[in-house]
């Protein structure tokens, strides 16, 4: 696999259930990079990771990981990929070290030593069984069984839900540590935009089954901006609908929000608002509330 | 087989709080080899502890929905189903060892007449049964889940042990089986050793064939 291949890459992939349609999923995950994989639930990202890791077949599209296909290398991308789950998937009989024991069996480049250090690191205590551990211990337990063998990719399926700040500061914090190799990628699912924030370098925003959003973190939050501004005339607001998606308005007042700021579009507002249109840069959660259809102007409401 | 054994071992390993119930029953199946001889203590001793070690280790996998961390290992999908299988085997195994320590047991101590080829008979006949009754209960385990192979070795467990059973005493042909079992044909008549492969052959051929179902079911299963 050459350097600037993606580590994980899907490209068309659909799968279809009852009720639900994933469809046209395109996404890259670069060396070096975190993608914080967002949306609210039943949007498809457990379905999406569970294409990714092959524990479900997509009925339509390719999925390539570490520049592999699973029907060809399935136990050489399994050896290079770690995996922490959503819901808890140890054996809670057995004890941290033991689990440490038997997934080095497995893996050829485990690294025992490292996964005692890791298992400090944490405070989570090897010779308890899993089932005497904390739902935070135990997403920890599974983090660092993840780690252990240095996988190139890692994936987290909301490895931060449940748990304590704390817990969660501590998580983040060795992401962080772990891509600091510029060869590794961790794939970062989460509904929880904050830890998303913190961490992510691309963002993809998954709703509906289908991506409404997907880019560079830092592109995404200097392109959606909301606009404030008192209108000249109540006839003017059609004019601001055509230039911006999402537009609140209260009598003249205007708050509009826009996914692809630029000057120019600023120009052309301060043409139609009375006095200064002020400029807000929006947070990831206020975008993916927005695009979630929790924030609907009012004028479409109307 | 160093993979199997490691998913084996780990069975093992996660069962060894339940090992005392397998310990309590073969307890039991010692009265049964007042009434029933030799082949009634290894048929239910290995039948027991297969039942135990491999029913209670699709429970854990099921309970903590592990089958999907199985399937993250490097290691092709197909060698969960085999451990299963192998497991099978050495669980009826283990129980005619068990078995064996009963009979030698209730032999040594003059409580009934042990024969040598009732041993045997029972030895073979102990671990076709487990075979034909719980190679079908694996593939319904990785084909449906732990729901339908739950219900299967019920249905199983019930039908053969006790209807079946049952049923073949009041055949005139027990009459033969026991002059097998007593030695009163010779110790290896031929009848007894042509039934002997021929038996040894269909459960053979079940194993694989639920083995090879068990496989392409699983390889092929989502895991949702």
């Amino acid at each position: 696999m050459s350097a600037t291949q993606p580590l994980i890459r899907l490209s068309g992939v659909s799968k279809g259930y009852p009720g639900f349609q994933l469809q046209d999923i395109n996404l890259e995950l670069p060396p070096g990079c975190i993608l914080g994989f967002a949306g609210p639930n039943g949007a498809g990202k457990t379905t999406t990771i569970r294409i990714i890791t092959n524990l479900i077949r997509p009925d339509g599209g390719r999925v390539e990981v570490l520049g592999r296909t699973w029907d060809r290398d399935e136990v050489a991308i399994k050896s290079r990929l770690g995996y922490v789950p959503e819901d808890n998937q140890l054996y809670e009989e057995a004890t941290g070290y033991w689990l440490g024991n038997f997934l080095g069996r497995y893996y050829p480049t485990w690294d025992d030593a490292f996964f005692r250090i890791l298992l400090e690191k944490f405070h989570v205590p090897g010779n308890k069984t899993v089932k005497q551990l904390s739902k935070g211990n135990r997403t920890k337990l599974a983090v660092a069984l993840a780690l252990a063998h240095r996988p190139e990719v890692l994936i987290l399926d909301e490895p931060t839900s449940g748990v304590d700040p704390v817990v969660r500061h501590t998580l983040v914090q060795e992401l962080l540590e772990v891509i600091q190799d510029e060869t590794r990628g961790v794939f970062f699912s989460s509904h929880i935009i904050e830890d998303i924030e913190k961490v992510a370098d691309r963002v993809t925003y998954i709703a509906g089954g289908r991506i409404a959003l997907a880019g560079d973190k830092e592109t995404i939050l200097e392109q959606w901006q909301e606009l404030t501004f008192r209108l000249k005339d109540a006839d003017l607001l059609r004019q601001v609908q055509r230039l911006v998606p999402y537009v609140k308005e209260s009598g003249l007042e205007v708050a509009a929000v826009t996914g692809a700021y630029n000057p120019r579009l600023l120009q052309e507002l301060r043409l139609l608002a009375v006095g200064e249109v002020t400029r807000r840069p929006l947070g990831l959660e206020e975008i993916m509330l927005i695009l979630a259809g929790n924030e609907r102007p009012k004028a479409e409401e109307a | 087989m160093i993979i199997m054994w490691g998913l084996v071992t780990k069975d093992y390993y996660l069962l060894r709080r339940q090992a005392w119930w397998v310990l309590v029953l073969l307890f039991f199946s010692y009265f049964f080899g007042f009434r029933g001889g030799a082949a009634a203590v290894l048929t239910i001793s290995s039948g027991i502890t297969a039942y135990l070690l491999v029913l209670s280790s699709l429970s854990i996998e099921d309970k903590n929905n592990s089958l999907s961390f199985l399937r993250l290992l490097p290691m092709p999908a197909r060698a969960i189903v085999d451990a299963k299988f192998m497991q099978l085997v050495l669980g009826g195994l283990l129980g005619e060892v068990c078995g064996l320590v009963i009979v030698a047991f209730i032999s040594v101590t003059g409580l009934k007449t042990i024969t040598g080829p009732e041993v045997i008979w029972g030895i073979i006949s102990s671990l076709a049964i487990i075979t034909i009754v719980y190679s079908p209960t694996l593939w319904l385990f990785f084909r449906f889940g732990m729901q339908a192979a739950r219900i299967a070795s019920f249905i199983t467990w019930f039908a053969f042990w006790f209807g079946i059973v049952t049923l073949w005493q009041r055949f005139t042909i027990v009459t033969l089986w026991q002059k097998l079992y007593m030695g009163s044909m010779g110790p290896f008549p031929l009848s007894l050793v042509a039934a002997g492969v021929l038996l040894a052959l269909l459960t053979v051929a079940c194993f694989v064939f639920f083995l090879v179902l068990a496989r392409r079911a699983f390889v092929r299963r989502e895991m949702r």
